[in-house]
């Protein structure tokens, strides 16, 4: 398979050409999902620069993080920095905490620069590629692109990671910082300025086994085998692989641009029904919805908290253990009354 | 629900015994959406369970339902289907039931490709009798037999059916319903018999002891690893065991992981008829469009 | 008439009944059933299942007579045992077939082919929990063939399992069977419903008849068949008052096949003894009465075709008379049981038990009758002048 040159092939371009960055400046995006600790890794990398002298800016963007929504981070350090924001080709790193959202930035990539993709995935319950349920979207049927070092951060932090005792993203930090060439005793004391205490020792392991792995990694690498060319436009593949929550924010943004309301684009407006009889409180409605419409109430049933909120993705009917919820659709005022999502729909299936 | 479930639940018999968060009531919700679409009542589906929690989703889905014996539910629809071809012929098992008393039966009915859909819940666990291993228990988790950890080696129960000459065979989990639904209404077309591995969780039991969360923990966990990524992974020469350190879930293989088309046990039959097997009319029937050969 | 050995008349005795599904597995002494089904049914548009094991035999059995087949299996010993828990399943979940046992030695695999009656207790007792049982005993290779018909006709009519009971002689015996000496008009049906299908139909709602009108399945009815202990609805229950009822209704409908089934009855009206057997036992005991009665000893025999449920009534009115009762059978004392507790000390009870694989003779019943008589004639009737004649 042609995914073994091409993954070493990054290496050597990233060793021996000119568009590495210096170690006085850089720029970065990071990418996961909400949760992850992607936010607190680009403080870390901060403090990082930080220590070394440097100007640095950073921007966020994490609607829905611990929901499972898309989290991204643009980092650029240096001398002087002045716009935060980069533009696709100016990153040399990437760090992808999640697989496809790490595969999602690689637009950002600069030729030559290295994408650290941990191969940990959230693939989101049903993925859907809008919000009326259907397809699967995720990169499955990958073929391994061009400059991306698959990082297993769950086997290379090891039994810290599944105790919970440090985030597995923390080999991502040590992977870069072979690359980012700043003094490891700045890594150090940023990650103990920026991680929660009880977890500094974990974490510093954890950070200790990436730099290892990468530095042994890039050893192994056979320089020079490919010499196809880095201009592969990324952009054409994220726009498939564009995570669900993402897209569906975007199809939502364009439907109210385009002048129309949910209502009419579902055909009514979606209300959440939950069959108090039935329901046993096992929280997976409230913990899979995206816009946090349902919490428990104090008699550990499911109820309907925000019902302004709900978009009708039908997560958390489909994933009710006990059958309880269920989908309506209210006529908007003036229109017919619409029986069942699924029918309004004319399920595929 | 999101679709016409509700028709076809016995309400009289809601809510169901599953304990909060069991992944078996997510498959019970994402067939019967497939089922809803396909049929205005189930007069002529015909659900059979053993014994165990995955079997008694039967008793709440409003068709012909049998709930047998520990073990043998692929045995008694065996015989349903041989008197009656016209119906379809649902088999509900779990791990326990279909692979440890039932191995045999499972094995034959895949052998024979009788034309029934089997839907095998995989939760790793004895849930019903309170959580003892099972042959599908990954090593090094925690049950009421095996307090020192599991130290047996578990069964890939997809791969056992395919050994035996199943002629469709796949695996979902409960984290995505819709692939859940995708592939039973797959099962269902196929003509032969379709086995449908469900990888569900156990919250009380293989949750519980294992700490593995509640089971909206649980739920989540099932999306961290996909094999379809992982098969890819592995085949670069940088990245090495690919599996998770620990027995979260096990890695395995899902979607349609194998069909191919034969005679059905009940097409043998008719065809043989009792007198010597006629040739043509086999051939004919093998090369029926419905197989998609 | 037709020269036929006993399991192929007890296959053709299933066909000539309506019998359209066979499951089953091979084992010595029975396999010639299951042989001869293969090659019979789908000639009658029937069909025949070699199943894996046993138990999925009588599984497949249950789901067949569920669809709609009248549905038989065929067995010995081991087998019998491993079909234990479906016997208990159909009963419970009332599902009409039938299951053949033709007896061989035990325990374990015991003495494959070499009779015995062995398993008369079994055929009562095996399942786990409270059942009521119809075992039905035929003596001759004709009688095959009409307990066959028969136990389809109450199997059906009384929707529970049945089980015909075979010496393995007799299975093995080729005799003339008369194919004409059952009228197929007299074959009963299952009882088809009256309610129509709907939210309140009650598959296992039952009247006088005590018999469920449960329909098939696949014909417009929804509905719920468990092995749980189960309301009319036919769903699970753990209520304690509904499950007393439950069985209390299976057991009393079990036992109105008591008057279904008539016993033979051989110089019964002036006995003084009377010998009691069944199965090809029953036929030297006949012989042996002739000889007692050559001998001016007034003997009688009374030969159960119906094991279970026990003839009670029937029993107890033929043997009112009687002074001694013998009792042959080929095991360590089974069936003799039953009439013990049934002639409750009003007559001597003398058992004459064989068990090991060969046949008890003619002489020994009468040479056991004979001291039975004398011993009676020379004591005082006490206790003590019981005696067990066991052999093997």
């Amino acid at each position: 398979m042609a995914s073994n040159q091409r993954g070493r092939n990054v290496m050597s371009n990233g060793n021996g050409g000119e568009n590495v960055a210096s170690a006085r400046s850089g720029n970065l995006v990071l990418g996961g999902v909400g949760g992850q600790g992607i936010i607190t890794a680009s403080n870390t990398i901060s403090y990082v620069c930080i220590e070394a002298g440097l100007n640095v800016k950073k921007s966020e963007v994490h609607g829905m993080s611990q929901r499972g929504g898309a989290v991204v981070s643009h980092l650029r350090y240096g001398p002087e920095v002045h716009s935060v924001i980069l533009e696709p080709g100016q990153a040399e790193w990437i760090l992808g905490f999640e697989w496809e959202e790490g595969l999602r930035y690689l637009e950002y990539l600069k030729p030559g620069g290295v994408a650290f993709v941990s191969t940990e995935r959230r693939i989101p319950p049903s993925a859907q590629v809008d919000r009326l349920g259907g397809k699967i979207n995720y990169a499955l049927d990958l073929v391994p692109p061009i400059g991306v070092v698959p990082v297993d951060t769950y086997r290379i932090t090891g039994k810290a990671a599944v105790e919970r005792t440090a985030s597995a993203q923390t080999v991502l930090l040590g992977a870069l910082s072979v690359e980012m060439g700043l003094p490891v005793e700045f890594w150090h004391k940023a990650i103990e300025a920026t991680v929660p205490p009880k977890t500094i020792k974990a974490n510093l392991l954890s950070f200790e086994n990436g730099r290892s792995w990468y530095e042994e990694w890039k050893g192994s690498v056979v320089p020079g085998h490919n010499t196809s060319s880095h201009s592969e436009d990324f952009s054409n593949r994220s726009n498939n692989q564009h995570r669900a929550g993402a897209s569906r924010l975007k199809k939502i943004g364009d439907s109210s641009e385009a002048g129309i309301s949910i209502s009419s684009w579902m055909g009514g407006i979606p209300r959440v029904e939950i069959m108090r009889d039935w329901c046993k409180g096992c929280n997976i409605c409230v913990s899979v919805c995206p816009e946090r419409v349902l919490s428990i109430d104090q008699h550990e049933i499911a109820v309907v908290s925000e019902p302004d909120r709900c978009t009708g993705c039908g997560l958390c009917a489909r994933l009710c253990p006990d059958l309880a919820i269920d989908i309506l659709l209210d006529a908007a005022i003036g229109d017919e009354p619409v029986p069942s999502l699924a029918k309004k729909r004319g399920d595929s299936r | 629900m999101v679709g016409g479930e509700k028709r076809l639940l016995r309400h009289a018999m809601m809510p169901h015994m599953l304990c909060p968060g069991c992944g078996h009531g997510i498959v019970l919700d994402a067939m019967l959406a497939v089922l809803s679409a396909r049929y205005d009542n189930l007069d002529n589906v015909a659900f059979v369970g053993g014994i165990g929690c995955s079997s008694r989703i039967v008793g709440y889905i409003d068709a012909c339902t049998l709930h047998t014996t520990h073990g043998r539910p692929l045995s008694f629809a065996t015989g349903l289907k041989l008197a009656r071809p016209d119906l379809n012929v649902i088999v509900v098992t779990g791990d326990g039931d279909g692979v440890s008393i039932g191995g045999n039966h499972l094995i034959h009915a895949a052998r024979r490709n009788i034309d029934i859909t089997c839907v095998l819940l995989n939760n790793e666990i004895y849930g019903m009798t309170g959580g003892q291993a099972a042959p599908t228990t990954v090593p090094g988790a925690y049950t009421s037999t095996t307090p020192q950890g599991n130290t047996q080696h578990p069964f890939d129960v997809s791969e056992l059916v395919k050994a035996a000459g199943a002629t469709f065979v796949a695996r979902a989990s409960s984290y995505r319903p819709q692939v859940v639904g995708d592939i039973f209404g797959q099962a269902l077309d196929h003509v032969g018999f379709s086995f449908v591995e469900v990888m569900t969780d156990c919250t009380e039991y293989f949750g519980r002891t294992n700490r593995f969360g509640d089971g909206a923990d649980m739920l989540m966990s099932q999306s961290r690893y996909d094999p379809a990524i992982d098969a890819d992974l592995a085949s670069r020469a940088t990245v090495e065991e690919l599996t998770n350190p620990q027995p979260v879930r096990p890695v395995l293989p899902k979607g349609i992981l194998h069909r191919s088309s034969r005679l059905t046990l009940e097409e043998t039959l008719s065809v043989s008829g009792g007198r010597s097997s006629n040739a043509n009319e086999m051939e004919a029937l093998e090369r029926d469009p419905r197989r998609g050969n | 008439m037709k020269l036929m050995q006993g399991n192929e008349a007890c296959a053709a005795g299933a066909i000539a009944a309506g019998c359209r599904f066979f499951g089953g597995y091979p084992i010595s002494p029975s396999s010639e059933v299951a042989e001869e089904m293969a090659r019979l049914l789908p000639k009658n548009g029937g069909v025949f299942l070699q199943a894996e094991d046993e138990m999925a035999s009588l599984g497949a059995v249950i789901g067949a007579a569920l669809g709609g087949s009248k549905a038989m299996t065929a067995t010995s010993g081991p087998g019998f045992s491993l079909m234990q828990e479906h016997i208990g399943y159909g009963y419970l979940a009332e599902i009409p077939c039938v299951i053949v046992d033709v007896m061989r030695g035990g325990p374990s695999t015991g003495l494959p082919t070499a009779p015995s009656q062995g398993d008369v207790m079994q055929a009562q007792w095996g399942t786990h929990g409270d059942r009521a049982s119809i075992a039905l005993a035929p003596s001759s290779v004709q009688e095959v063939y009409d307990l066959m018909i028969q136990a389809f006709s109450l199997s059906e009519s009384l929707r529970t399992p049945v089980i015909v009971l075979v010496d393995e002689v007799v299975a093995h015996m080729r005799e003339g069977v008369d194919l004409t000496s059952s009228d197929s008009a007299s074959i009963k049906m299952r009882p088809l419903p009256t309610q129509p299908p709907g939210v309140s139909f009650e598959p296992y709602r039952s009247g006088e008849d005590l018999v469920p009108h449960v329909p098939d399945f696949g014909v417009g009815y929804r509905f719920h068949v468990t092995g749980l202990m189960h309301d009319e609805r036919g769903f699970p229950t753990s209520n304690t008052d509904i499950a007393a009822a439950l069985l209390e209704r299976l057991e009393k409908k079990v036992h109105l096949a008591t008057d279904l089934v008539a016993p033979e009855s051989y110089l019964m009206d002036d006995a003084d003894i009377a010998i009691v057997a069944y199965g090809i036992t029953g036929r030297t005991a006949k012989a042996a009465v002739d000889v007692l009665r050559s001998k001016g000893t007034k003997a009688g025999l009374l030969r159960p075709r119906l094991l279970w449920p026990v003839q009670d009534e029937m029993l107890k009115a033929a043997l009112a008379n009687v002074e001694i009762v013998v009792v042959a059978e080929m095991n360590r004392g089974q069936w003799v049981r039953e009439v013990e507790r049934i002639v409750a000390g009003d007559a001597w009870v003398y058992p004459l038990l064989k068990a090991g694989g060969s046949m008890v003779t003619t002489e020994e019943v009468v040479s056991h009758a004979l001291s039975a008589s004398d011993r009676l004639s020379t004591t005082d009737g006490g206790r003590s002048s019981r005696q067990d004649l066991r052999i093997g």
